[in-house]
């Protein structure tokens, strides 16, 4: 709302709204919703915990002269709808709306926040932490979704991604020459000698080009330089953005449908439609991963955490022309909002940790670790990451991996424990180490390796 | 009025044909000029039957579910179903039927299924009378029996799985009755005052009774008032003949010639009304069909079910009959032979039954009132009334009867993972005698299954059971080192008796607590076993066993090997137990070696033991003193304690002490 108050504003009066104009800004706007949501998250927690413990969304003390004095039974659950209130609020707030990642991304946080918010209501109606979803009904919901997502991410009409089809944004040509881009006080000044660019103005004392010419993605969109040109000015013109540079003078024309790994600068190769199975692979990937994360206090959130983190700054870069193009990378206009989300969600998941640590007063439920896994997935497969995740996400791996051998491998075919205990953090639990301990040996791995997947930023 | 046209269809088994003609034999009756046609697959043995008894039939592809598994068996059997519902589509249009009687069996799913079709396109004027003979509904009568017009039951008790199911009883032939004791000893030539056992496993013969029997003789004819009825059955298959299998078995028994007189063997037995009438007991198969010729002709029976049917049906007739007190019932138990592993029941088994009865005439007597309420003639003409009634189109509405509902746990119906976790929650506490005998069956067969997931289970029965008996079985499993498939062991596997299970049988030595040579052998091995769980709970057992053992050196040397055992766990259990049987004091310099061991856990099982050891008096307490400075002692690993939890408890206790001090109001 605030983006598209302070365009309206610097629209409407240019002078007195200029620091308004810090508002356009994706890094700005990354690092006020990551504030705006970890105070919101701080400030009503609180509240949302006594709501959710007079509600009873918690194991029930049955008998209280009884009760263990050990364990944290009775602690409310479902606090991921903290989160989910922290992160709707302050993208209400920040985000800009002409983006359609910010769309994807709302559309997987409404889908996964219904799962994981039935799923728990059935755990609690009936106290009984198994009369949940079924297990085939939340891979159901899991895979829908993916196949939903699958399709408009691969079809020309709906993907957010650059595509030779696909409308892009006018942008200006070499406005950076010293008659086009000098120090100026009014708009006035700015009308002669623009370059040819029709409707330069004045922004923070230098001559710009219009927001319309700006290739933001809400600027003119085009198929061709000619619209640019009507629009804008001699010198406007459409970018190919499905179009990309990389060392030794090439182009590489870039599809939703390509494969990319890590440390890797080129398309591996073009699955074409096949690659709705890389979707809803790694949809149901990170959402349980995630979800079987979610054992300890505050194990799911810190991992959970970093890898926003690093998907933000991901997404920022890929959305900004000049750092895409410096490190090889597509430019994917828009994905700034999806570092805006990413924002968002590390702000509230901070919010949540300042309760959630050990020992907790509330756990996020799988309201709040399947809609994270959710988004995840749907952020990685948006910015055409999701291999970085098998690294970025090292610790949800071993707790995948660690289920899936135990419980498939090893209980039902093998007919032997393979680990003493799974998810992991349950056989280091075994061995002897106490929670807390276990909890932040994770966190140090997951920085660990969210640095390595930062490095794979220029280590191509 | 036109003439109605009837189709049959049902079979697979003799025990789903014979019902469907008794009832076509009382419509014809009735109906001289209706027509019948008989449904049924080829090769099965309505092939046979029917066109003998004089009907016409047709043949359609069907197959046995064979399991909802991906497999060939079940494209195969989606390929013979269709095939079959379209063959079956054409009879229902040409043969154009008023009604439809199947009895069950998948050879009635085509005919079912393409009625169900041609219902709902509303091609078919017919009408659909199910009949389900059995208490266990099978699983196509599960299915068809909600959608056919009337639906038709031979036990109340099935109701509970087909509530809109009318009770009418088995249709039996009406020739049953009406031949004396007397007479038919005369004819047979048996004396008045002699027992006579009735023996048969229907018109093909089961190898269980057969050989059971034989066994039995040498026992049974001991007694010179007991004469021996034998019907072998005509199966003469690759893999058994009736016939030739039993005469060869008999000439090898030493009888005198008297007793020999008192034995006949007959294939056949031909009018059985005839050998009923002379018997005083009945020893027989539990199908629907014997135990309901039983139940009309009012004898005393001891049923021999066979096992692991689908739903278990003849065991859960039997048990029907049990439970009223009409029937005795003799399980067959899974045992290894030369053939495989195939279902007996030994011969011992079957004469101590036998003469129990035979000595308790009142026993009998009581068996016989009781068994007659299962035995109704007037079922076949009820069956014979709704036909005709669905024939004409008139659809009477049912009296409503309350579904008969069974008081506590219905252990036929709970699954083996079912019947561990019930039995583990509850114990065997208000479980009688011969429910611990239906249970002892269910585990022996879980005991003799291929998979090990089921034979777990039967593992699991027999400790939560008690069934010393079945020590031998779980001794063998111990030693039993068949190793898993190949790829199995590359992914981890060991054994074909997989962890699990030796893991689980070691606990089950210590429920049954039985020592002797043979599990001190298995104990030892389970030392060295290759799988972390068996080694301790191979360690835990020792503990157990601890008086049993004493100062065996050989147990003590390998619980002292586990002391540093390569698993956590292993290492845990063998430090605790050397500090449970440790008698040299030399073996204090073994505990030291582990005081600066990075696991905590481990150093923890070293003070527990230690502390073991003083209290023991086995080491002194100057030598350890000594070097208490010595243990690595970290300040880590601890149980949290909530203190307002801690307060709201004693609040709670305080509370509940306050109210009972209050005086009575």
């Amino acid at each position: 709302m605030l983006y598209h108050l302070s365009e309206y504003l610097v629209q409407a009066f240019t002078e007195a709204a200029g620091p308004l104009r810090l508002v356009r800004y994706n890094s700005f706007r990354t690092i006020v919703a990551m504030i705006t949501s970890f105070l919101i998250t701080i400030l009503i927690g609180r509240m949302v915990i006594n709501f959710l413990y007079r509600r009873k969304i918690r194991d029930v003390v049955r008998d209280y002269s009884v009760m263990s004095v050990e364990s944290k039974k009775g602690t409310p659950t479902m606090g991921g709808v903290l989160m989910i209130l922290a992160i709707s609020l302050s993208i209400a707030l920040w985000g800009n709306f002409r983006s359609p990642f910010l769309y994807y991304l709302l559309f997987a946080m409404i889908w996964f926040a219904a799962v994981g918010g039935i799923d728990d209501y059935l755990k609690i109606r009936n106290q009984d932490s198994d009369a949940g979803l079924s297990r085939k009904a939340k891979y159901l919901a899991q895979i829908g979704y993916g196949v939903i997502f699958g399709i408009l991410f691969l079809y020309n009409g709906t993907t957010p991604l650059p595509h030779p089809a696909k409308s892009a944004s006018c942008r200006v040509k070499s406005w950076k020459t010293k008659e086009c881009d000098r120090p100026c006080k009014t708009n006035a000044e700015c009308k002669q000698n623009t370059c040819g660019i029709n409707g330069a103005m004045c922004l923070e004392g230098r001559c710009s080009p219009p927001p319309v010419c700006s290739g933001e993605p809400d600027a003119t969109s085009c198929r061709s330089d000619d619209a640019c040109v009507a629009a804008c000015g001699v010198g406007a013109y459409c970018p190919k953005n499905w179009e990309y540079p990389v060392p030794g003078n090439k182009v590489i024309a870039f599809r939703p449908s390509q494969l990319y790994v890590p440390f890797y600068k080129y398309p591996v190769m073009d699955l074409s439609w096949l690659y709705i199975f890389v979707i809803i692979f790694m949809i149901v990937y990170a959402a349980n991963a995630v979800n079987f994360a979610d054992g300890l206090d505050g194990l799911a959130t810190g991992p959970t955490i970093f890898s926003f983190l690093v998907f933000g700054i991901y997404a920022y870069f890929l959305g900004n022309l000049l750092i895409a193009r410096y490190l090889w990378y597509p430019f994917l206009p828009g994905a700034g909002e999806a570092a805006v989300f990413c924002g968002a969600v590390v702000g509230a998941l901070v919010g949540f940790l300042w309760f959630n640590t050990y020992p907790a007063e509330i756990f996020m439920g799988d309201t709040g670790s399947i809609t994270l896994g959710g988004i995840l997935g749907t952020v990685m497969v948006l910015l055409k990451q999701e291999f970085l995740f098998f690294l970025l996400g090292g610790v949800f791996l071993a707790e995948l991996v660690s289920v899936a051998i135990q419980d498939w491998l090893g209980i039902q075919v093998l007919g032997r424990r393979i680990f003493y205990r799974a998810p992991i953090h349950h056989t280091f639990q075994h061995r002897g180490l106490s929670e807390p301990k276990i909890v932040v040996r994770f966190w140090i791995v997951s920085g660990m390796l969210a640095l390595l997947a930062l490095a794979a930023l220029k280590l191509r | 009025m036109e003439k109605r046209r009837y189709l049959l269809t049902g079979g697979g088994t003799g025990g789903h044909v014979y019902p469907a003609i008794a009832v076509a034999d009382e419509l014809r009756r009735r109906e001289p000029e209706a027509g019948f046609l008989y449904v049924g697959v080829k090769g099965k043995s309505e092939e046979k039957i029917v066109p003998k008894r004089g009907y016409e039939i047709r043949f359609v592809s069907s197959e046995g579910w064979p399991g909802a598994r991906p497999s060939v068996a079940l494209l195969r059997f989606a390929w013979r179903l269709s095939v079959g519902i379209l063959q079956s589509i054409l009879i229902l249009r040409r043969y154009q039927p008023h009604a439809i009687i199947a009895t069950g069996g998948y050879v009635s799913a085509p005919i079912l299924l393409a009625w169900v079709l041609l219902r709902r396109l509303k091609l078919t004027q017919a009408r659909a009378f199910v009949h389900e003979s059995n208490l266990m509904p099978g699983r196509l009568n599960l299915l068809i029996g909600k959608l056919a017009d009337r639906t038709g039951v031979s036990f109340e008790e099935s109701r509970r799985y087909l509530p809109q199911a009318e009770f009418v009883g088995y249709p039996v032939r009406k020739e049953m009755v009406g031949i004396t004791q007397a007479e038919a000893r005369e004819r047979l030539k048996i004396p008045l005052d002699a027992r006579v056992v009735l023996a048969f496993g229907g018109s093909q013969g089961a190898r269980t009774i057969n050989r059971a029997l034989i066994d039995a003789l040498p026992r049974l004819l001991q007694d010179p008032k007991v004469w021996v009825i034998h019907g072998v059955g005509r199966l003469d298959s690759p893999s058994y003949r009736a016939e030739h299998d039993t005469l060869s078995r008999f000439s090898a028994l030493s009888l005198s010639e008297e007793q020999r007189k008192r034995y006949s063997m007959h294939t056949y037995l031909d009018p059985i009304e005839e050998y009923y009438a002379a018997a005083d007991l009945v020893v027989g198969r539990g199908g629907a069909g014997t135990l309901t010729e039983m139940a009309v002709c009012g004898l005393a029976a001891l049923i021999i079910p066979k096992a692991n049917l689908p739903g278990d049906h003849q065991v859960r007739n039997a048990r029907a009959l049990q439970d009223d007190g009409a029937a005795d019932v003799v399980y067959e138990h899974a045992q290894r032979t030369e053939e495989g592993l195939i279902d007996v029941v030994s011969g011992e088994d079957l004469a101590v039954a036998v003469e129990r009865l035979l000595q308790d005439p009142e026993r009998l007597a009581k068996m016989r009132e009781a068994i007659r309420p299962f035995g109704d003639v007037s079922a076949l003409g009820r069956i014979a009334d709704r036909v005709q009634e669905l024939a004409a189109g008139r659809l009477l509405s049912l009296p409503e009867r309350p579904i008969p509902r069974s008081d506590g746990p219905v252990f036929a119906e709970m699954s083996g993972a079912g019947l561990v976790a019930h039995l583990s929650r509850s114990g065997l506490k208000d479980i009688p005698p011969r429910e611990i005998e239906y249970l002892t069956y269910r585990a022996d067969g879980y005991l003799s299954s291929e998979a090990w997931q089921i034979r777990n289970n039967g593992v699991k029965l027999v400790g939560l059971l008690q069934l010393s008996e079945h020590l031998d079985l779980i001794l063998y499993i111990l030693q039993d080192k068949t190793p898993a498939p190949r790829w199995q062991r590359l992914l981890g596997g060991d054994l074909r008796q997989v962890g699990f299970i030796r893991r689980n049988a070691f606990q089950v030595l210590r429920q049954l607590n039985v020592w002797n040579l043979q599990v001190r052998e298995v104990l030892l091995a389970g030392f060295r076993d290759p799988y972390f769980e068996v080694r301790s709970s191979a360690a835990q057992s020792a503990i157990f066993f601890s008086e049993q053992i004493g100062e065996d050196p050989e147990i003590l040397a390998a619980l002292k090997g586990l002391m540093v055992d390569r698993d956590l766990e292993v290492a845990r259990e063998g430090i605790l137990a050397m500090g449970h049987f440790a008698k040299d004091p030399a073996i204090y310099h073994a505990f030291r070696a582990l005081y600066t061991h990075p696991n905590w856990r481990l150093r923890e099982a070293v003070v527990i033991a230690l502390t073991r050891l003083v209290e023991r008096a086995v080491i002194a307490p100057d030598v350890i003193t000594a070097d208490l400075d010595q243990f690595l002692l970290t300040s880590i690993g601890f149980a949290p304690r909530f203190h307002l939890r801690e307060k709201m408890l004693h609040l709670s206790q305080t509370l509940q002490k306050a109210k009972h001090a209050l005086p009575p109001q």
